[in-house]
């Protein structure tokens, strides 16, 4: 764990739960695993504060418990989960992407909630919807579970580690912390719920409540009564899953623009066809057949069948080996590498930052390296075909900054300057790994700015909502125009300028944050997938 | 006197130096005398002020030489250098890249070839850096503009839209706020609703249940039976009890880490206690625990709160 991580998931854990929280979690990812007591005790916070905070980390899956013996039980934060708060917007942006709004809405909630039963969810979505839509019509429950069923079909949400059935023996007390289990074949189990209703309107005066009592009624028995039928299976969101997905995107993206749309059309079937089959840490899709891929292809696309022999040769064949081919039996097997896929993205991601560092000169010297893989200074510089002295520069410039790293190779053993080669090399995996914790170190600076940039503001940004709010309120009592032309002119126009400014500085900076993580995660499931190997 | 074929020649020996083992340039005022430059490099041949016998002839010659004004012939050079070599080679002293840390030495040398490197001959090497890299450094090239789009529109909005939700979710912790002199009337209208959230305590440690939030279940009845010795009708013993229990039940709170059983005990007489007060007596209790807490987190919690209630005043300045 870097500085710059801790600093990054302190931010993150500030913006989303508050300073208490924030306070125990970084505390927590420091030390590593320990006590409820130490923790108050060290963080010199009130009992009551840490057992909510831990309360409400666990609930988000953000730190995990486990008993010791003696019975003692020890927190530990998941440091990698925080960071993955950063992505929330991009992980509810593909649930719409894929099931519209109410897979949006699940998701969204699933994440603000940490993890939830599907009953509380399909209800809360329910009810969401309903308010967005018009008047008269409702959302109906049977429509929000579908969404739910099929988003754990494909993986995306799954359940939470089970709490076994109480044993309920009276030998000894029962342990002072439960022991969670997970269950491989019931994770994507959705169990049988008829959750019969439509989605409910905040009401907003009480003979609107009373208007409707009819739904109302066998609504709130059902509640009192029965036990609710999914009471203690609980859901979360399959981070892994959506990280699959990303990166099948950006696989297919990638093919699209080295070769054509049709051909990043045929990988990306093939993608969706061993979408749920291959485990999420494969190095390679399950092989299939051209035949399969055939008869899987889109309806749309009206290819014939050499076409796409052609079309796979010639993705075999490719140098960046982005599909490769595992035998010949059924016309031909052809499987995805999906590791070498993930190193040309990383690698392609390291050519870009160095070319738009250093410029193009650089790259080149940079590309160079890493085609010839070993060089010396003196190959550099006539391979590059830049004078000497310029390369020199920028070769020891990238070495300085990390891109580039030095390999000597003695002649004799006593490792004299005069008698060494020294060879200049990329290490991939080294340079991803500190670009990586630059762009972790960049999203907390821009956090950072982001925050300051509205503390700033603060007093102007509330006095812009309370004018808002007035003026919202006064529209709907039907105000002249003269009168809410008057509250906007409270707002002066230097002022209005210099919120113009905040917004879209606030913007840009929150733009930023969202791309840089779209380069962390490539660069993370690289080291993640070489790390495997 | 020094004539100008005498600097020269100082001048192309000290090149030469350089180009061997490199010694950092002269400052252009020193090279006028080249005595003090010949005991310089003196100095720099010869670290150590050691008695060496050998050494000291050398040492001799050199100075008489600087003496005289006379510059350093080229072979009598090498010689010396020589002699430095196996000086220092029997002294073991290990020749390092000069730093900023060993100036006490002398110059220390490279021992390679320093134009293998790039720098030819009586090349300035570039100055020691001895300062921390600029905050906001200058960038040699200008940024790629951000991606745009509907999807990333849409993203943006999410996030903002997320954070300010996020923000009116209950798992938010808010620091509790310090009391205010005078309470403010705009305060009231600022307060966030909030639900309730109750964790789900099956899933979690029991030690993190609140103990004034005992979950009212089979376990009240069993308190029941077993907790009812003094009988606390007056509201004041019971908080004096309370606050007997609290302090004992630091004490207690460790050993039921250790002993099970002990704790189990412990835990139903607690919450027996907690059943008997009622309502109005468990509000001032949270009271005084919330002002406690209050006093400490004051201290470092001195966030942009009052900031926002001034800005009452304020505003009207700014309207009219």
């Amino acid at each position: 764990m870097t500085q710059a991580e801790i600093k990054l998931c302190s931010l993150l854990l500030q913006e989303h739960f508050g300073e208490i929280v924030e306070k125990i979690g970084v505390h927590l990812i420091r030390t590593g695993s320990q006590p409820l007591r130490v923790i108050a005790h060290d963080t010199g916070t009130s009992l009551d504060q840490v057992k909510k905070a831990l309360c409400v980390l666990i609930q988000h899956n953000l730190v995990t418990y486990q008993v010791h013996k003696r019975g003692v039980v020890e927190y530990e934060a998941q440091c990698n989960r925080v960071l993955r708060m950063l992505r929330y917007p991009r992980y509810i942006y593909t649930a719409k992407t894929l099931y519209s709004d109410t897979g949006e809405l699940i998701v969204e909630e699933l994440l603000l909630n940490g993890k939830m039963t599907m009953s509380a969810v399909v209800k809360k979505v329910a009810d969401r919807l309903t308010e967005t839509m018009e008047d008269g019509k409702t959302m109906d429950y049977a429509e929000v579970s579908n969404t739910f069923v099929r988003l754990v079909d494909t993986h995306f949400v799954q359940r939470c580690p089970l709490v076994p059935a109480t044993e309920n023996s009276d030998t000894g007390p029962p342990p002072p912390a439960p022991t969670l289990v997970v269950s491989e074949k019931d994770m994507y189990l959705v169990p049988k719920l008829s959750l019969i209703g439509k989605g409910k309107r905040r009401r907003s005066s009480d003979e609107d409540a009373t208007g409707e009592p009819k739904a109302k009624r066998p609504k709130q028995t059902t509640d009192n009564k029965e036990p609710i039928p999914d009471d203690g299976i609980y859901w979360q969101a399959n981070l892994d899953r959506f990280h699959q997905h990303f990166r099948d995107q950006a696989i297919v993206s990638a093919v699209a623009n080295r070769m054509d749309q049709t051909s990043s059309e045929i990988v990306r079937t093939m993608l969706r066809m061993s979408e749920v089959t291959t485990p999420s840490g494969a190095p390679f899709t399950q092989p299939l057949s051209s035949n399969e891929i055939f008869r899987s292809l889109p309806v749309g696309y009206n290819i014939s069948k050499q076409v796409l022999d052609q079309y796979l040769t010639l993705l075999a064949d490719d140098p960046l080996e982005f599909v490769g081919k595992s035998g010949d039996s059924g016309g031909g097997m052809y499987v995805i590498n999906l590791h070498k896929a993930l190193g040309s993205l990383a690698t392609a991601t390291l050519e870009s930052v160095v070319q738009e560092r250093f410029g193009s000169r650089c790259a080149r010297i940079f590309r160079l390296v890493l085609q010839k893989k070993h060089l010396e200074q003196k190959q550099v510089e006539d391979f590059a075909m830049i004078p000497a002295k310029e390369a020199k520069d920028m070769l020891y410039k990238m070495l300085s900054e990390n891109f580039i790293s030095l390999q000597e190779i003695p002649k004799t053993p006593d490792h004299a300057p005069s008698r060494t080669f020294y060879l200049y090399t990329v290490n991939i995996l080294s340079a991803a790994r500190m670009l990586l914790h630059r762009c972790y170190k960049s999203v907390a600076n821009l956090i950072e700015r982001r925050q300051f940039e509205t503390k700033e503001n603060k007093r102007l940004l509330e006095k812009s909502q309370r004018v808002e709010a007035i003026i919202a309120s006064m529209q709907a009592t039907g105000a002249e125009e003269a009168q809410l032309q008057e509250i906007e002119e409270m707002i002066t126009a230097p002022e209005r300028q210099q919120l113009e400014t905040l917004k879209r500085n606030v913007n840009k900076l929150d733009a930023c944050e969202i791309q840089v993580d779209e380069t962390i995660f490539l660069l993370e499931s690289y080291i993640e997938s070489t790390m495997k190997r | 006197m020094p004539s100008p074929r005498d600097l020269w020649a100082y001048h192309s020996s000290a090149d030469m130096l350089r180009g061997v083992d490199f010694l950092p340039a002269e400052p252009q005022g020193k090279s006028k005398n080249t005595g003090v430059g010949s005991s310089s490099l003196l100095q720099w041949i010869f670290p150590t002020q050691e008695s060496n016998r050998g050494l000291l002839h050398c040492r001799r010659i050199l100075y008489q030489l600087s003496y005289r004004g006379s510059p350093i012939s080229y072979d009598l050079m090498l010689i010396l250098l020589h002699l430095q070599r196996l000086y220092l080679q029997t002294r073991k002293v290990i020749f390092t890249v000069p730093m900023a840390g060993n100036k006490g030495r002398g110059r220390a040398a490279y021992t390679f070839n320093i134009e293998a490197v790039g720098f030819s001959r009586g090349e300035k090497l570039p100055d020691v850096v001895l300062k921390p890299p600029p905050l906001f450094p200058d960038t040699d090239y200008k940024p790629v503009p951000l991606k745009t789009g509907e999807s990333e529109d849409y993203v943006l909005a999410l996030k903002q839209e997320l954070r300010e939700t996020v923000k009116r979710m209950p798992y938010f912790v808010e620091t509790p706020e310090e009391k205010q002199d005078i309470e403010r009337y705009s305060k009231r209208y600022m307060k966030v609703y909030k639900e309730e959230w109750i964790p789900d305590w099956r899933r979690l440690p029991r030690e993190l249940m609140p103990r004034k939030k005992c979950i009212k279940g089979p376990k009240s009845k069993k308190a029941k039976d077993t907790g009812k010795g003094p009988s606390l009708t007056n509201p004041a013993d019971v908080l004096k009890k309370i606050e007997e229990l609290e302090k004992k039940g630091d004490g207690e709170k460790s050993d039921e880490e250790n002993e099970e059983k002990e704790g189990s005990k412990e835990k139903s007489k607690e919450g027996d206690d907690d059943e008997e007060d009622d309502a109005a007596e468990q509000e001032e209790y949270d009271e005084e625990e919330q002002e406690e807490e209050n006093d400490y987190i004051n201290s470092y919690f001195e966030d942009g709160d009052d900031f926002g209630v001034d800005s009452d005043d304020n505003m009207d300045e700014a309207t009219y």
